[in-house]
This record gives C-alpha cells, structure tokens and sequence, in this order.
C-alpha cells in the first residue's frame, strides 16, 4: 500500500507538470459501456471537445459482459490503459485502489454536486470504500420498471376472460402474486386468440433478460430487494439466511419457467424487448435504458406501453409500498493516471456545462435539471408517461454497499444461488446454506465479523 | 575433453538454451499457481496475501459445484473420446478403401473442422446448428417428424449439443491418424486373411483393429488432454449453462478467480486439474510403452 | 446372384456416400457463416433462406469492419501469432534436434519432461499469469500474451519436431564430421535441410495455434493487446446480440478465412505435422 502512495504522489506531480504541457498531446480514454449514454459521448461529445480543445478523447465501449473484467486486468495492472471507467456501485470494491479522490478537483472546478438528487449522492458519487470522498459521477443512474401492454390489458374480451378465470378485474399487477397470474393468463401458443385476434406465434406473459450470470442475477436480486432482504445488517450478519430469500427464489423460478420465453436464457440485458417491441410479450421488466426500444416507431408496441413500478413484495421485511430494485446503472471514476485532471475539466464540462444537451443525447435523467427541464420532458411523445413513473421508481430504490466485498458475497453469491436454485442442482435450502457459509466466511476474512 | 562434436556434447550445446527457456516459462506460472491456491488471493485485494494452506482445495471438494464441474468433464471428455475414435474409424475405414477416388482431396477437406478457430465454432453450432427453430439440426430432424427441443437450453440436451460439437473439432484428427495408419498395412494382409475364409468384418476386427492399436492410444491422448482442458468452443457456444450443465473445471476455474474475483480458489481448482492431467499422462505413458514393446 | 463387379460398383458408391455425408457435416458449420454473412438477417431465417441468398447483402462485412474494429484485431492477431511461429522456430528447432542427439537416460529424462508438459491445462498457466503479471508490468500486454503462447508451443512443437530429426541417418552426420563440419555446419547446412518439410509443418501448426487461441486471451490481454478471437465477442450477448448475427457470422468468416485457406494449400504439410509423433514414445 505504501509503495501505492508513493506511486499516487509521484503521478500528482506528473499531472501538475502534464496540465501544463501542450493540450494537443492530451488523449483521454474512457471505458463505456454500451448505450445511448456511450453513444452520446463516442458520437456527439468527444469530437465536439477537441474541436473545442484541442484535446482527444477516446470513448471505447465494451461489451456488458466483458467490461468489469477488461477493466479489472488493466486497472489491478496499473496499466494506464483509461483515464475514465464505468462506475457501477456494485463493482466499486474491485476498484477502489485505483480510482481518484474527486474531492479536491470537484472544489477546483467548481463542479456542482448538489444537482443531483441525494439518493443519486448516496448511491452513485460515494462509496463506503472510500468513506469522506467523491470517488465518481453520475452518469445514467437507473433502476427498473413494469412495462405492459396496455392496449390488451383494455381490451372488453381480455377484461371479461380474466376476470371470469380470477374474479377480479384485468389490472396492471400490484403484487408479485398478482404478476404471476396475469403474466400466466397472457402466455399462449400460437393459433390462440389475443384481443380477438388468432395469433401468429406463441405470446409469453413477461420477460426479462435471463441469461446465465448477469443477466439471471440482475433480474432475481431485484425482486430479492423488494423483499427487503439487503445481504447483511449493520454488524455484518447476513440477513440472507431469512427463508423469504427461498420464498422468492421459488416465485422467480416459476414465474420465469412458465411465462418468460425460453429464449430469455440467452438474455444479458435488453435483448427481451425487441419481443416486446415485436408483440409477442404482455409484460416485462425494463430498464431505462430500454425505453427507446420498445417505443420504436413503426413497432407493434409503439404508443401502447404502460409504464408503473415493479409490484410490491406482500410480507416484505423492510414495509416497502412498491417494488424495491436496486439503483443500478452507473457513472464514470477517474483511474489515477496523470491526465486524471484533464479528464475532470472533460467530464465537467460534458455533465455540468452541457447538462442539458447530455440528457438529451443519452437519453437518461440523472441531474435535478433534466427533471426540470421542460425541453427535456417533452422531447419524446411517450415521455410524459414514462416519467412520471420513472421519477416514482426512484422514490424506492436499493442503494448498495461499497465494500470490496460486495461483487463476491452480494452479486457473485446471488448468482451461485438463483443459478442452482433455478436449474434445480440444488435445492433453495442447499443453495442458501452454500450462500450464508460463503458470505459469512468472506466477512471473517476481510475482519469483519470474528 | 570430449571432442565438440560427439554426438552427446553437440546434442546438449543445442538443447540447453531451449530446454531452460522452456522449463522457466512453463514452471514458474506452474509454481506459482501452486502458490496462490495455498493462500487466500482476492483480486480485490491482491496485496494481502493469506497462507491457508490446503484450506481451498478442502473447500472445493466439499462444494457440490466442483464436484459438479468434475463430473461434467468427466462426461464431456469421455463423450468426445468416444465419439471422435468411433467417428474417425468410420470415415477413416471408408476413406481408405481402394474403390475411393481422389482420396487427399476428401482428407484435405475432412481436416477443416480441426482448424477452424474453436470459438468461432461455438458461434456456428449456437447460431446455425442448434439454434431451436431455424437451426440446421432441428430442421433436418423436422423432416423425420422428429422432435425439436432447445438443445442449448435443456440441461439434458446442452450437453450433448457440446459433447456433438466439440467432436466435430476433435474428429478429423482421428480420420488423419487412423487413415495414415491403414494405409501402410499392406495389401497382403487382408488377401491373406481372405484365402483363410474371413469375412471383410472378420478382417477388420481380427486383423486391422489390433494392428490400430497405438495409433487408438495416440488418439485417444490427444483427445482426453484437449476435451478435458476445452473451454473456447464450450464458453462461445453455452457459456457453461444452461445453470451449470456444461460448466468444464476450466470455466468454472475462471468463474471463481476471475469473474468471482477469488484467485485462490480459481488456482487450486486449475492446479487440480493440472494434478489430474499429470497422473493421466503418467498412466499414458507407461501404457504406451507397454503396448509399443508388446508390437515390438 | 450379384456379379464381383457390381458389387464393387455397389460399394464404392455406398463409400462415396457416406464419405460425402460426412464431407457436408464437416463444413456445413463454417458454410452457414458464409451463407449468414451474405444475407441481411434481421430475424432469423431457415438455412436454405440462407443458402440460398435471398437476402444478398455485403452490410455485415462493412459493419464488421467499421463497428467491429476488425483492422485492430487484425493487427493483434498477426503481431502475435508471426512472433510466435518466429521465436518457437528459434527455440524449438535447435532444441529438437539436440536432444535426437543425446542417448540414454538423459534422453528418456528430457523427452519425458517435455511430452508431459503438453498435458498441462491451459488454464492453470493462465489464471497465476494474470496475477503474475501485474507484478512484472506486462499486465494486458501483448508481450504477456506471447510469452503464454510459447509455454504451449515450445513443447508441442520440440515434441513434433523430435520425431522428424531422428529420421535422420546418424551416418549423415558421421559423413558431415569427416568432412570437417563444425557442429554448427552439421546441424544448419547437414541435417536441417533434410527435415525442412516438417519445419514448414510446425511454423503452419503454430500459427494456427496462436491464431485461434482464446483463453489466454481472455485472462490476459488488455484492450490494446486483443486478438481477433476476443474481438468477436464483442458481439455476442450485449444489447442487440439478437438481430446482429449476420454481423457476427460476417466476422467469423474474416477470422476463419486465413486458417481455411492454409489447411487446404499447406494439407500434405499440416497431415505431416498432425501424425508426427503418432507411432513413438
């Protein structure tokens, strides 16, 4: 560790003199991850800076499923390879040796935090790896809602054959029961009738992306979260020993074998919504990053998405009123190389500067402006649906822990879980035990517990 | 002094650079791996190394995942031993036959799925092959009237699916070798055998089976030591899933020490399987020698 | 009753048969690639669909080289496997032909030593590496990746090469020492000349080899070092993995091409290469 301060000391000193060296020789380099957001940059930002700068910036985009990996070899390397990586607050702990104090360079810009939302604070700037600092900003921070159908849910026959199976009324689902059911009245073989039409092809009644590893993983601990089960309390006991973690398990791999396509299993994000772009699914989990796909023009479902939050858990621990996800997208840290101040005044200048046009470019709300924004919410006709709901997702979101822990026992742990619980290699009550033991065994480990 | 030029002298002059390059390069990553699967290594925090001497392996043998991923390299690899030798006799037979023409122009063809890159493979076997409703294989089964089940995602089938396109990589191997092999046994010994009244089946298992012997240990080498280390064809074309149903300790080792950031653990789940490949090889190679001095 | 000659007839088209079965088998795999690259492919489509080319489109090559970077990769691939065909030649050729010169126990030590290092999985190289790495500095670089490959090729291709050095007569080198040969003369101007095929063999192999390696890949090349194999990843699975399989199976026919095109101009080299070692310990 020491010989890192060093290290940090003497790239200080290199910065100093780097700032002042000719501008045209700076090139930042920054890992993305793949979406609007690193479209906005590759596309429109980076080049718009060095026009105005002078000063290059190289935006490359991994693939989703590589980039924790690709950015751990080079940063655990020291490598120098990026000036900027993809913050997500579940992988943090992997990083925190490597990333930059953004303290100093926050009042040295004077960079605003507080237009951000205090949850986007909590979750996304800070970490408790790196108490007392800003090790990040925001980019899209983002959590997931319940999208639907909502021109079958309305349709008189759909209505009347529903509430002739469940004696009640076809309703957007308020509870995860509810889900079930609804998505399971919707799932139909193709040559069955839908809103009176025969169909074409099979319907399935929800989906997420469910593709072993993180895409399975992402969508069980969602409704882990809502729950309330957050992995450990306060004296590092894990709280996933609770048997509702089974309950769950149990309800997810139900819900995603008998209603989800079985395609979905090759799912890492949002491939699932092109189906639902295409018609062929009543519901779905969505993530905003998504949005523009199921509302593409000339799409089976453009104009007829129903947006709400996820369902409520019945019997959650924590008393939650709606379905509790985890705030999850991301944001960008500054690896300690010596353009680390360069690439601050960039960042400033993209997020603060130019806050409105990045909103509108990555097509995500993160900063107090971009809900305020009058342009911003009427850019897209179905906006004023999504964001009423999106702003409401937000009011009930996980945020999670910053310990380097947390990639290994939290998601790594949930991954090993729903995998075994899902495929039935082991029972819930196995896979729970294996979960406790390993969690609990990583905490002694890191001193946390004795 | 030994002249320069005696045939021993010269030969070491020529081999000790080379053999101590090689033995660096291979040992000292061998070593190592040995070391890190006796301490407790997180990626995460890889300065603070942990002696916890044989505490990972213990870990590993009590966790049903490993033994899980044991046991589906064990199936894996005996599935493409057994379908590469019985595939590559087959063609091999066929193929060396006096009434086939062109026959380097077929084994030339016959050999490019042994260099096709083995991920691109899984990408073709995923997309083209078993994809469930347009892939090639479901069609053809269609045609039968048979069924047409998701093969990469049916626990059952997924395996299989691997077992059958790995083979395809491995097979042309085994044509090669076993061609090879028939063709220098001359003519003589089967007219031999028909002037003794035996059948062309009797011919072939009485008199050529035997003689393919060491060339079937050689394949069958070649083939263990490749299936069971396999991770590029299985990880393009299932991932390891569907759950953990093509899960080979290769990817599994990479999914504990690099995805799951416990290095310890992902080097004592390679180191054994380094253990495991040292006592099969130490197995082959008295055997060979064994069947070499009996032909002899 | 069947006359002989019909029933040859009969059996060499039973054999053009199966042989011709197996034949499609063999390439169909890699002929959907093609097929697939050339067509536009926004859903999925029947093979014949696809054989067919009803769809006939060059998109996804200039997507696969535009969006996929292919140049990059190219790049990489090549840096690395020529280095490698280059420094195991280096080593491995001097190295196979000294130890078909020493004898004894020594030999049987070295040879030994040398097959059972072949055995190795490659994942338990690779994972120590990655840690190994960061510590010497060559973390992501192409020069870690290379020295990966060469812990796989040097005692595969010492392994290949032995068995062609001891075809050489001994007398051809007794001939060499009367004439006066240094050892050096014996070795470069006496006996390599005679193995050269197998020489041309192992540098076809070890490109290969290199060309399609994946795992180490994988573990250890950074972003600046990757090859084309990692390249292609890249688009598998993420956001729109579903309706860009044309662009995948675009790239895929860019990165099989060049091993395609070696197997069959340099068959009787790699059929050489491939049985060497068959018939010895």
């Amino acid at each position: 560790m020491k010989l890192h301060t060093l290290r940090l000391a003497a790239l200080a000193a290199a910065a100093a003199f780097a700032s002042q060296a000719a501008a045209q020789d700076i090139t930042l380099r920054w890992a993305l991850h793949p979406g609007a957001e690193a479209d906005a940059v590759v596309d429109y930002f980076a080049p718009k800076y060095e026009e105005e700068t002078g000063i290059k910036v190289i935006g490359e985009i991994l693939p989703a499923a590589q980039l924790r990996d690709q950015m751990a070899i080079e940063a655990i390397g020291d490598t120098d390879r990026w000036d900027m990586g993809y913050h997500s607050p579940g992988w943090f702990g992997t990083f925190a040796p490597h990333v930059l104090d953004l303290t100093p360079l926050i009042e040295k810009h004077g960079f605003d935090v507080n237009a951000y939302p205090d949850l986007v604070i909590n979750s996304h700037m800070t970490s408790s790896a790196r108490e007392g600092e800003y090790i990040a900003l925001p980019t899209p921070p983002a959590a997931p809602m319940l999208i639907h159908r909502a021109d079958w849910f309305s349709h008189p026959e759909e209505q009347a054959a529903f509430e002739k199976e469940f004696g009640r009324a076809l309703e957007v689902p308020k509870t995860f029961k509810e889900l079930r059911e609804v998505a399971g009245f919707f799932t139909r073989d193709a040559g069955e009738m839908l809103a009176g039409q025969e169909l074409e092809r099979d319907l399935y009644g929800w989906t997420d992306a469910l593709g072993a590893g993180v895409g399975i993983t992402r969508s069980f601990i969602v409704v882990l979260y809502s729950t309330g089960v957050s992995g450990w309390d306060d004296s590092f006991q894990p709280d996933i020993g609770h048997p509702i973690v089974n309950e769950a398990a149990e309800y997810f791999t139900d819900l995603a074998k008998n209603t989800a396509p079985r395609e979905a299993q090759n799912w890492g994000f949002l491939e699932g919504l092109e189906m639902f772009r295409d018609g062929r699914l009543a519901m779905a989990t969505m993530w905003p990053q998504g949005v523009g796909i199921v509302e593409t023009e000339g799409g089976d479902a453009a104009g007829n998405v129903g947006y709400s939050t996820l369902p409520v858990w019945e019997g959650n621990l924590a008393g939650f009123t709606q379905g509790t996800p985890f705030l999850g997208g991301g944001g960008v840290f500054i690896f300690d190389t010596p353009n680390a101040d360069e690439a601050f005044k960039f960042l400033k200048w993209m997020l603060q500067d130019n806050e409105v046009e990045w909103g509108k470019r990555s097509l995500q709300f993160s900063r107090k402006a971009h809900f305020q924004s009058e342009e911003l919410r009427t850019l897209r006709p179905f906006y004023k649906d999504y964001l009423p709901t999106f702003e409401q997702v937000l009011q009930s979101v996980f945020i999670r822990q910053g310990i380097p822990e947390y990639g290994a026992v939290m998601w790594g742990g949930a991954t090993d879980y729903i995998t075994d619980v899902y495929s039935g290699d082991l029972t819930p009550e196995q896979a729970q035990e294996r979960w406790v033991a390993n969690m609990t065994e990583a905490f002694k480990a890191a001193g946390y517990l004795e | 002094m030994a002249d320069p030029r005696s045939r021993f002298t010269r030969g070491w002059w020529f081999l000790a650079p080379g053999l101590v390059l090689m033995t660096l390069i291979v040992s000292v990553p061998l070593l190592m791996a040995f070391r890190y699967s006796v301490h407790r290594v997180f990626l995460y925090r890889f300065d603070e190394q942990t002696f916890l001497g044989l505490a990972n392996y213990l870990r590993a043998i009590r966790d049903p995942l490993y033994v899980n991923a044991l046991k589906v390299t064990t199936l894996f690899t005996l599935g493409c031993l057994v379908l590469s030798i019985v595939l590559g006799l087959l063609v091999a037979f066929a193929l060396s036959s006096r009434e086939v023409r062109l026959r380097p122009a077929w084994l030339a063809l016959f050999l490019i799925p042994f260099v096709v890159t083995p991920v691109v493979a899984g990408i073709a076997w995923r997309f083209f092959m078993w994809q469930q409703e347009f892939g090639v294989i479901n069609q053809v089964l269609g045609v039968f009237g048979g069924p047409d089940p998701y093969w990469l995602l049916e626990r059952e089938t997924a395996l299989i699916a691997a077992i059958v396109s790995n083979s395809w990589h491995l097979t042309p191997l085994a044509i090669l070798v076993f061609y090879a092999a028939l063709t220098t046994i001359p003519d003589e010994l089967f007219d031999a055998g028909k002037t003794d009244g035996a059948g062309p089946m009797q011919s072939l298992w009485y008199i050529v089976l035997p003689m393919l012997r060491p060339h079937m240990l050689f394949v069958s080498i070649i083939v263990i030591t490749s299936a069971f280390r396999e991770f590029d064809m299985i990880w393009s074309l299932t991932g390891g899933g569907p759950g953990r149903a093509t899960t080979v300790l290769s990817i599994f080792a990479y999914d504990r020490g690099i995805a799951n950031q416990d290095m310890g653990m992902g080097n004592s789940i390679a180191f054994s399987m380094f253990v495991i490949m040292a006592v099969a090889a130490w197995i082959y190679i008295t055997v060979y020698r064994r069947v070499l001095e009996h032909e002899e | 009753m069947i006359s002989p000659r019909t029933k040859r007839r009969l059996l060499a088209v039973l054999l053009h048969g199966v042989l011709g079965l197996w034949l499609i088998y063999s390439i169909l795999p890699p002929l959907m690639l093609l097929a697939a690259s050339f067509n536009s492919t926004a859903l999925f489509r029947s093979p014949l669909d696809l054989l067919l080319f009803r769809e006939f489109t060059t998109e996804n090559f200039s997507q696969a080289f535009t969006r996929g970077a292919f140049w990059f990769f190219f790049r990489n691939s090549v840096i690395i496997s020529s280095a490698a065909v280059v420094i195991t030649l280096v080593v491995c050729v001097p190295m196979a032909y000294g130890l078909s010169k020493i004898t004894g126990r020594a030999r049987s030590a070295v040879s030994f030593g040398v097959l059972a290092m072949r055995f190795i999985p490659y994942v338990v190289l690779a994972l120590p590496l990655f840690l190994l790495y960061v510590n010497l500095g060559l973390a992501g670089s192409r020069a870690g990746l290379l020295l990966a490959h060469l812990a796989i090729h040097i005692p595969f291709a010492t392994w290949m090469l032995i068995g062609y050095f001891d075809s050489v007569p001994e007398e051809l080198e007794q001939a060499g020492i009367i004439d006066g040969c240094t050892p050096w003369n014996l070795f470069w101007d006496v006996t390599l000349p005679v193995v050269r095929s197998g020489v041309i063999a192992l540098a076809i192999l070890v490109f290969v080899m290199s060309w399609n390696e994946y795992l180490f890949a994988l573990f250890l090349a950074g972003s600046d070092a990757q090859p084309l194999t990692v390249g292609i990843t890249r688009f598998l699975g993420g956001a729109e993995a579903g309706a860009e399989y044309g662009v995948i199976a675009a790239y895929s026919v860019l990165v099989i091409s060049p091993v395609i095109v070696f197997a069959l101009a340099a068959n009787r080299y790699i059929v050489s290469g491939m049985t060497a070692g068959a018939v010895k310990g």
